[in-house]
C-alpha cells in the first residue's frame, strides 16, 4: 500500500492526517498550555472539532459502528482514530469540569464531585470504545459485570462507605476548611484537608488526627467557627455575698468592660445564676474575635477580675468567707475603702516603695471624679501628676488613627 | 489598679492619646512634686521606678496602644529622664 505512495498522496491520506492532527492536538493542549485550564480546555474543544471534521470528511463515523470488515490495516488504523477521537471528547469533558464545575465557588471542597464526575465520563468514553469500536454489546457487558461489581463492593465495603460518606459530607458540608470543629467523642480541632477518604484535623497540640469520612458522618459535631469565627466564652465566678448582688454584678460589667480582648458587639453579659450563704454565683459570658484568642482573653479576664474585685473590696467565695458573718466582712471593706493607701498597694508601679513612703505619697493624693464623657488628659498635654484609677472605665483615643484601634479601655477600678 | 499619664509624668513626654470616661470615673492624683522628695530621700528608687515602669510599658504594648512607647527607651535612660525631671542630682552609674 504504501510502496507507490507519493507526498502529496500521503498527505491526503486520512492515516497521515488524522495521526499528525492527534500527535499535534496532544502536545499543544498537554505541554503548550500546560498551567492554563481555560486555554486548554479551548484548545481541546478546538482540535477534538477538527479531528470530528477529518473523520467525517473522510466517511468514518466514531459514534457508529464500523459495518464493512475491511482490510486488516485500514481496520486498525480506524479503530486507533475512533479511539482518539474517543479520549480527545471524554478530555475535552473533563476539561469542561475541571474548569467549569465548582461548588459555590470553591474549588477545594468541590474537588470530590468533580472526580466523580470525570470518573463518569472516562467509564462512559471506555463503553463506547468498547461498543462502537471493538462491536461488543455493551448491554450484556453491563450484565455479566453486575457479578463482579458485587464482588468489588464486598471486597471494599469500608472504602466504599468512606467514600460515599465523603460525597454527602461534602454536599452537606457541614465544616470546611480552616474550621474549628468538636466532635461528640471529644476530638477536636481545625479542619486541614478534606479528601476520598478521610478528614485530617489539626489539633491544639498540633498533631494531625485522620478522622475516616464514615465515622464522621455518623457521629454529631459542633462547628466552632460557624456561622462566623466569632467565639462565646463564659466564665463562672462565685463571689461571697458580702454586698448587693447589683453592686456585684455591676463590678463584673466594668470587669468585661475593660477587657481588650471581647468583642464590643454582642455586648458581654453578666448573669447572677444563683446565691447561697456563701457564694453569688455570677456567669460572665462575652464574644471573642477568634477561638484561638480564648485562652489569653480568659486569662485577661481573670486577672482583671482579680483587681476589681480587690478593689471593690470583694472576696472570692470560699472558706474563708464562709466562716466570717457577712456582716463583718461589710464592716473590713468600709474600712478598707477610707484608707487612700489600698489604692497605692494595687499599683504594681508603687511595689518598690516602702510603707512609709507610700504614707507620704497617699497624704498627697487628690481625689477627682469625671462624668461620664468628660477628658481627663488631653492628648499631647504633658501630665505633671500621676493618674490612678480608683474607679469606672477609660478609654483611650489616639487622633489620626483608626477609632477601633485607638479606641480601647485601658483601666479601671 | 491602673495608672495614666505614666509616661508623661516620669519622662516629661506628651501624652500619646486623649483619654475619654467611658463610666463615671474616680481617680486619685499624684503631684510631681509630691513624689521628688521621696526620690532625693532614696535615689535608688528612681531606678526601681523606671525598671518597673518599662516592664509595664513593654507589657503595655500587647494590651494598650502601641504609641505610647518611644522605641530604644532603655532603663538608664528612663532612670536619667526620672532623675532630671524631679530633680534629683546626679549619681556616677
Amino acid at each position: 500500500m504504501f510502496q507507490n505512495l507519493s507526498w502529496s498522496q500521503a498527505i491526503v491520506d486520512p492515516t497521515v492526517q488524522a495521526g499528525t492532527l492527534a500527535v499535534v492536538g496532544v502536545f499543544t493542549t498537554r505541554v503548550g498550555m500546560r498551567g492554563f485550564p481555560k486555554i486548554r480546555f479551548a484548545g481541546q474543544v478546538f482540535f477534538f472539532v477538527a479531528l470530528t471534521v477529518l473523520l467525517l470528511y473522510h466517511g468514518i463515523v466514531p459514534y457508529q459502528e464500523e459495518p464493512q470488515a475491511s482490510e486488516a490495516f485500514e481496520r486498525i488504523f480506524i479503530a486507533l482514530a475512533k479511539i482518539i477521537w474517543w479520549i480527545y471528547a471524554a478530555s475535552a469533558l473533563v476539561g469542561f469540569v475541571r474548569v467549569y464545575l465548582r461548588f459555590e465557588g470553591q474549588p477545594r471542597e468541590g474537588r470530590l464531585v468533580q472526580d466523580l464526575v470525570v470518573g463518569l465520563i472516562y467509564l462512559g468514553a471506555t463503553l463506547s470504545v468498547v461498543a462502537y469500536v471493538l462491536g461488543v454489546p455493551v448491554g450484556t457487558l453491563i450484565a455479566t459485570s453486575g457479578v463482579f461489581a458485587i464482588i468489588l463492593g464486598l471486597a471494599m465495603q469500608s472504602t466504599l462507605s468512606d467514600v460515599f460518606s465523603g460525597i454527602a459530607l461534602n454536599l452537606g458540608r457541614p465544616y470546611s476548611i480552616g474550621d474549628w470543629i468538636v466532635l461528640n467523642d471529644k476530638i477536636e480541632g481545625r479542619v486541614v484537608e478534606t479528601n476520598w477518604r478521610s478528614t485530617h484535623l489539626l489539633n491544639s497540640t498540633n498533631d494531625l488526627v485522620v478522622l475516616p469520612n464514615s465515622f464522621l458522618a455518623k457521629v454529631g459535631l459542633t462547628n466552632l467557627s460557624s456561622p462566623d469565627r466569632s467565639h462565646g466564652v463564659s466564665l463562672e465566678v462565685e463571689v461571697a455575698p458580702t454586698t448587693m448582688p447589683s453592686m456585684i454584678s455591676a463590678v463584673m460589667t466594668s470587669v468585661l468592660l475593660n477587657s481588650t480582648k471581647s468583642l464590643p458587639e454582642p455586648p458581654p453579659t453578666v448573669q447572677i445564676k444563683g446565691i447561697t450563704a456563701t457564694a453569688l454565683e455570677l456567669e460572665l459570658s462575652f464574644r471573642v474575635r477568634d477561638i484561638s484568642e480564648v485562652p489569653a482573653a480568659k486569662n485577661e479576664l481573670y486577672d482583671l477580675l482579680y483587681r476589681h474585685l480587690r478593689a471593690a473590696g470583694l472576696v472570692l467565695a470560699g472558706a474563708e468567707a464562709a466562716q466570717s458573718t457577712p456582716g463583718d466582712r461589710i464592716e473590713t471593706t468600709t474600712q478598707r475603702k477610707k484608707t487612700p493607701l489600698s489604692p497605692l498597694n494595687a499599683v504594681p508601679l508603687f511595689s518598690s516603695l516602702t510603707d512609709e513612703e507610700k504614707e507620704i505619697l497617699a497624704r498627697s493624693m487628690k481625689r477627682r471624679s469625671f462624668k461620664k464623657d468628660e477628658h481627663i488628659i488631653e492628648q499631647g498635654d504633658t501630665a505633671s501628676s500621676l493618674t490612678i484609677v480608683r474607679a469606672g472605665a477609660v478609654s483611650r483615643h489616639a487622633a489620626g488613627r483608626n477609632e477601633g484601634d485607638g479606641s480601647r479601655t485601658v483601666g479601671s477600678w | 489598679m491602673n495608672t495614666l499619664a505614666r509616661q508623661g509624668f516620669f519622662s516629661g513626654v506628651g501624652e500619646a492619646a486623649t483619654l475619654r470616661a467611658l463610666t463615671a470615673v474616680v481617680v486619685y492624683e499624684i503631684d510631681q512634686s509630691s513624689l521628688a522628695p521621696l526620690l532625693q530621700e532614696r535615689a535608688a528608687l528612681a531606678e526601681e521606678l523606671a525598671l518597673t515602669l518599662s516592664h509595664r510599658v513593654e507589657y503595655g504594648l500587647s494590651l494598650t496602644n502601641r504609641g505610647m512607647t518611644q522605641k530604644g527607651k532603655s532603663v538608664p535612660s528612663l532612670v536619667a529622664r526620672i532623675k532630671s525631671l524631679f530633680e534629683v542630682p546626679q549619681s556616677e552609674l
